[in-house]
């Protein structure tokens, strides 16, 4: 009897710490993933808009102050006009470049981020250069800004 | 004990294989991580190359393993010609590598002879990125770079051409015809990006 009461009690403690350990594994493949998410959503478009031209949206308002949006548009390098664009129904991030000449518009079949619930890029600057970029997946957030290099 | 020591036996290999799980996930977020700091580290050392032309550091330059912080960035600095006002021109090259992730960042320099002392006047333009492991001291791996950069360039000057010849509502009816094949997310927005497109067009 006394055997039988302290095996359960033994069986319950390890009971306890393997629920545990499964809670806490969960919470963290949650926060891995949302921040795998966000970094790779900032790597995609950092990439591009590091050498791009000239941001075409969002921009400062009239007043001077700064300006928020779910989409940007700017001018890559090679001048053609790229979308980044929130999807929220299936939180992607996708891109379309729309030729700068009389092209028609290409939706890229992939998204360039999944799994994002939340975008704003924000105009920082008077000389439509400086970006930033917040990024919200889960309870997890990242913020990255971007200064376009050419002109 | 038997019994307690099976449990403890079967539980282990289970709390491993998640500890596997979430350190393979996390190790992606790291890598993801290290490419955004290799382009940060990248970009610190194309300015360090500026600061070098400002300086009126002249020539070819190789610096193979300076530091930004904690971590390494190779700096080339190559002269390929002088231009119209007697300017230096180069090819300005910045490559920083953080474990097997490269990023390599060319650009065009020119720098103007003082007058009368440092800091000179440099202009620097039309950046161009690649994340292929190349050799920035290697003129093999640069003229590569070269071509893959002037791809690109060929198609800017047909897209400058468009606007160039193009006269403000020929512009603007082209951009303006492509909302109704946008996405739904764009073309709300659309016409306000035509406006500034028409308004900042190039002209002859």
């Amino acid at each position: 009897m006394v055997g039988a009461a302290i095996l359960a009690i033994i069986g319950g403690m390890v009971a306890n710490w393997f629920v545990m350990q499964r809670r806490y594994q969960k919470r963290i493949l949650e926060m891995s993933d949302a921040q795998q998410s966000i970094r790779q959503a900032s790597w995609n478009m950092i990439q591009e808009l590091r050498t791009a031209r000239n941001l075409i949206y969002p921009r400062l308002n009239a007043d001077k102050s700064i300006k928020s949006d779910t989409m940007t548009v700017f001018k890559n390098f090679s001048g053609d006009i790229v979308c980044y664009y929130h999807y929220p129904e299936t939180g992607e991030i996708r891109r379309c470049v729309v030729p700068n000449d009389s092209g028609a518009p290409i939706i890229d079949t992939k998204p360039i981020a999944t799994r994002i619930d939340k975008v704003a890029f924000t105009s920082h600057d008077l000389g439509n250069r400086l970006l930033g970029i917040y990024l919200e997946s889960g309870n997890t957030v990242g913020l990255e800004s971007v200064y376009l290099l050419n002109e | 004990m038997v019994m307690v020591i099976g449990l403890i036996a079967i539980m282990m290999p289970v709390i491993f294989m998640l500890s596997r799980i979430g350190g393979s996930q996390t190790q992606l977020a790291i890598k993801y991580h290290e490419n955004l700091v290799a382009e940060t580290v990248a970009f610190s050392g194309s300015n360090a190359g500026l600061s070098r032309l400002q300086g009126n550091i002249r020539g070819y330059q190789d610096l193979p393993d300076e530091s930004s912080g904690e971590e390494k960035y190779a700096l080339n600095i190559r002269p390929t010609g002088a231009g119209f006002f007697g300017q230096t021109l180069y090819f300005l090259l910045t490559n920083a590598k953080i474990k097997s992730h490269n990023y390599t960042l060319m650009a065009e320099a020119e720098q103007f002879k003082p007058e009368p002392t440092p800091p000179v006047l440099v202009i620097s333009r039309d950046y161009w990125n690649t994340v292929e492991p190349y050799e920035i001291s290697l003129m093999a791996d640069v003229l590569s770079m070269q071509n893959y950069r002037g791809m690109e360039l060929l198609r800017l000057e047909e897209t400058r051409t468009f606007e160039r010849q193009s006269t403000l509502d020929q512009y603007k009816s082209e951009m303006q015809a492509k909302k109704l094949r946008l996405p739904a997310e764009i073309q709300s927005g659309w016409d306000k990006i035509v406006t500034t497109l028409v308004d900042e067009k190039i002209s002859e």
